[in-house]
């Protein structure tokens, strides 16, 4: 009989295979709250051709592949149901940067940050900067169309994957896209690749737009005595033209979680706006008086922005030092709403937390309507943590919104999506999505029980 | 609870397994991407640990680790994975998991009991302070901690272990049981690594005369402070030995200490301090004391290369300021406290590793362009010296002192 750990050591060299329990444990978490099972071994490719030939090694012998980039997922999106696990860790080189053509092609393990570092040099961005880019792949935030604190103004990660080099489920090596800023070729294989969650092909190669980097002109910190005032801010700067490079909000809890980053509260402060603009300073600091805060305080010096950047980038894992007993966990939602419907959703999901009666922090990427919901879950509330997640996403769905922003869908969400699709009366899109799968991956090896059923 | 569970417990707890620590952890892309040799898959490991399981191969995933902090800098909980790690290794030297305490680790601690240095090598590592002139009063010494002088063994004594495999299993414990073993260790070094050492210790003793600075040196007498027992998890050997460096200090009337090198800085201001309740000396970096001197300018691009043991330990910066004030600094991508280890706490153990950390540093410090590369840490300097281009700051400030 075949060994699987054998074949694959033909493939990638047996130091890249993994199977003592030491080795292997440590891939059957990512960021969520979920633990996975474990996998029959960990593969570490280093070529298009090794993930070719383990694909097909796999498709042959309807072997499930848990491809796995940073392992930063916030739904559960990477871990192992058994199978194997295929980490990309070693498509770790950027291989060029072409500023004339406005585009750099990095390979699937490159994290973002440091992709973004590299391109500072050239006075260059690849502006999808989700909080976890420090250790969030290029491949992994391509598969969960990852947004990010700059999403207000440069949007998410789909708007900037000009092209991929992929490998399908049965080995076969292709490229959607190219270097070109457009294309109008046909159904977009390269945006259908974009939050698919590594369920339809492996991202090996990525060609992704760049931008100039903006410069910083002023963050305003914008001190609230109430959640209730906040709400409105986005809509009315959109109203005057002025968007952000960066909103952000935190409440109180979250206020109180990232306390030792230094950064002084007046008294009674209750939520916090971040807004970071590159121009029109003068006239958002003026909008933002007009809001009733009880305080803006105006920082120019770079190196504060960066504190305070880091602060909010840190957050959701800085929430652990807010829980009451420790064996809670801190389970994040993420739903999106249009701007001008934040200050009735966030009124609206207030009151659900109050009925459930858990301790809840809120904080997100206002400029583009997205909430955060952080629940303090015991072990024996994770039931009552998912009722509130659904009944806050419906409330998303009810105002116009959606029930996964930019953490993808992964294990956790999957009811949620079809509540969505249910509510609308879309259920048809779980259909096509489900026959999209089956062209791309008919025998299902492929982050197997993720996304959809 | 016994102390390591409960620290272990109140450190991992505060995980929540964001991956942050992983992406700049050096010995991850160093031993090919394994999750369990980074910081992330250490602290995975360790709640394994506390759950009770004392059978895995914890000793690789743990003693792997540089204790370089550059987990800490970046994890937003606050938990620093390389603390992990130092418990780890207390729990493994403590027996507390099956079968894994390293034999050389373990004759390294014997050794340092027995003759205060690591090698038994208490003439050696005085050679380079021949012909020297010292103060009689012993109220501030020059500390060197052996730290400098063991590079060049150090070094030998990495190829030795590469060479004779597992058989260390059976050696290491028949040279500590024997006399003192330096008569065979005196014999291995890399003499070029040993001059240069030497010389670098001397370019320290004439910056301080230069700078006005009075100060003695206790010789044969001067003990290793013992930063190997703890950097190996054996924390209650360390603690003792501590105390007995402590009690000779005072015995000889010791009041202010002059190191010169961060790992020694590091270790007296954090664990004497923490550890030996009547640690009551003024600990110093001898670049504290050089503020006096007249430098010229140098008129070439430098970079420097921040050791781990200052900027994240010891939040010390003044050979920055140093290099600032004399020449046209150019910093290299990883900086401050982001700096990037330079592989060497693990060159003994893990020296294909090691090799490939300080490999991946020395391209991030040449890709500034700069014509010199600066540390001020013997281990960096030895791990990092792989052309004429890098030096330490003592061979800088000796040629610019007026």
């Amino acid at each position: 009989m075949m060994s699987v750990t054998n074949e694959l050591a033909k493939i990638v060299g047996k130091e890249y295979v993994l199977t003592k329990y030491e080795d292997i444990v440590p891939y059957v978490k990512d960021a969520s709250y979920i633990e996975g099972k474990k996998p029959i071994a960990v593969v570490i490719p280093g070529s298009t051709s090794e993930v070719s030939k383990i694909l097909k090694l796999c498709y042959d012998n309807n072997i499930p592949v848990y491809v796995r980039g940073g392992g930063t997922s916030l739904t559960g999106s990477s871990v192992p149901e058994g199978g194997i696990v295929m980490s990309m860790l070693r498509f770790d080189k950027i291989l060029e940067v072409n500023i004339k053509d406005r585009y750099v092609i990095a390979e699937a393990g490159v994290r973002v940050g440091e992709l973004n570092a590299y391109l500072e040099r050239y006075g260059y961005m690849y502006p999808p900067d989700p909080a976890s880019d420090i250790a969030a792949t290029v491949g992994g935030s391509i598969n969960t169309n990852a947004g990010g604190v700059r999403g207000a103004k440069y949007g998410a990660t789909k708007e900037w994957v000009l092209g991929l080099e992929v490998v399908l489920p049965d080995g076969t090596v292709t490229q959607f896209g190219e270097k070109t800023l457009k294309r109008s070729e046909g159904y977009d294989l390269t945006a259908l690749m974009v939050g698919s969650e590594g369920t339809l092909a492996v991202i090996t190669k990525a060609i992704l737009k760049i931008a100039p980097l903006p410069k910083r002109d002023t963050m305003f910190l914008v001190f609230y005595d109430s959640y209730k005032k906040f709400g409105d801010v986005i809509g009315t700067l959109n109203e005057r033209g002025l968007i952000p490079l960066t909103a952000e909000f935190l409440d109180e809890i979250s206020m109180d979680a990232v306390k030792g980053y230094g950064i002084p509260y007046p008294d009674k402060a209750k939520a916090l706006l971040i807004i970071i603009t590159s121009e029109n300073s003068d006239e958002t600091l003026k909008a933002l008086k007009e809001t009733d805060p009880i305080e803006v305080r105006t920082i120019k010096d770079q190196a504060e922005m960066d504190n305070a950047m880091k602060l909010r980038k840190g957050l959701y894992s800085s929430l652990l030092l807010e829980r009451d007993k420790p064996e809670q966990k801190v389970i994040i939602g993420d739903i999106v709403v249009p701007p001008s419907k934040i200050s009735e959703t966030i009124d609206e999901i207030y009151r659900a937390i109050q009925s459930s009666g858990m301790k809840v922090s809120i904080f997100g990427h206002i400029g583009d309507g997205n909430v955060h919901l952080n629940i303090f879950t015991g072990p024996n509330e994770i039931d009552k943590a998912k009722e509130l997640l659904l009944e806050t996403a419906m409330i998303a769905v009810k105002h116009g919104g959606c029930v996964s922003a930019e953490h993808g869908i992964g294990l956790e969400k999957k009811e949620l999506l079809q509540k969505e699709f249910a509510y609308r009366g879309n259920q048809i899109n779980l259909e096509l999505m489900k026959k999209i799968k089956n062209v791309f991956d008919p025998r299902d090896i492929l982050n197997r029980g993720k996304l959809i059923e | 609870m016994n102390e390591i569970f409960k620290d272990l417990t109140l450190e991992t707890s505060q995980c929540i397994n964001c991956g942050f620590c992983e992406a700049v952890c050096p010995t991850i892309p160093a031993f090919d991407y394994r999750t369990s040799m980074g910081a992330r898959g250490r602290i995975n490991l360790a709640k394994e640990f506390l759950n009770g399981n004392r059978v895995l191969n914890f000793r690789d995933p743990f003693e792997s680790c540089l204790d370089c902090y550059a987990c800490f800098q970046v994890c937003p909980a606050h938990v620093n994975s390389g603390v992990v790690s130092e418990l780890m290794k207390q729990a493994i030297a403590e027996g507390q998991v099956q079968d894994q305490e390293h034999q050389v680790a373990r004759m390294i601690t014997v050794l340092i009991k027995k003759y205060r240095d690591p090698l038994g090598l208490t003439k050696e590592v005085t050679e380079w302070s021949k012909g020297l002139e010292f103060d009689s009063s012993y109220q501030t010494i020059l500390y060197t901690g052996h730290m400098y002088q063991l590079m060049a063994y150090n070094k030998k004594l990495g190829e030795m272990l590469k060479s004779i495999g597992e058989l260390y299993r059976f050696i290491t414990p028949l040279l500590s049981s024997l006399g003192n073993p330096s008569f065979i260790f005196s014999k291995f070094y890399d003499k070029k690594i040993k001059e240069r050492s030497e010389a670098q210790l001397k370019n320290i003793y004439y910056l301080l005369r230069k700078a006005g600075v009075k100060f003695s040196y206790l010789g044969e007498e001067e003990p290793y402070p013992g930063t190997l027992m703890i950097d190996m998890g054996y924390v209650s050997d360390f603690k003792e030995y501590a105390q007995t460096v402590t009690d000779l200090f005072h015995k000889k009337g010791v009041k202010n200490i002059i190191t010169v090198d961060p790992h020694t800085y590091d270790v007296l201001i954090n664990k004497y301090k923490k550890y030996v309740s009547d640690f009551d000396f003024n600990v110093s970096f001898y670049l504290d004391h050089l503020n006096s001197l007249n430098l010229s300018k140098l008129d070439k691009r430098v970079t420097y290369h921040e050791p781990c043991h200052l900027v994240r330990h010891t939040d010390h910066n003044v050979p920055r300021d140093f290099i600032k004030k004399t020449a046209e600094l150019t910093l290299p991508l990883h900086n401050g406290k982001n700096t990037y280890c330079c592989g060497g706490p693990i060159e003994a153990f893990y020296p294909k590793a090691s090799e490939k950390i300080s490999e991946r540093r020395f391209r991030e410090l040449k890709q500034t362009n700069a014509e010199i590369i600066v540390t001020s840490c013997p281990i960096c300097f030895v791990n990092l010296y792989r052309d004429e281009s890098v030096m330490d700051i003592s061979e800088l400030l000796i040629k610019l002192v007026k």
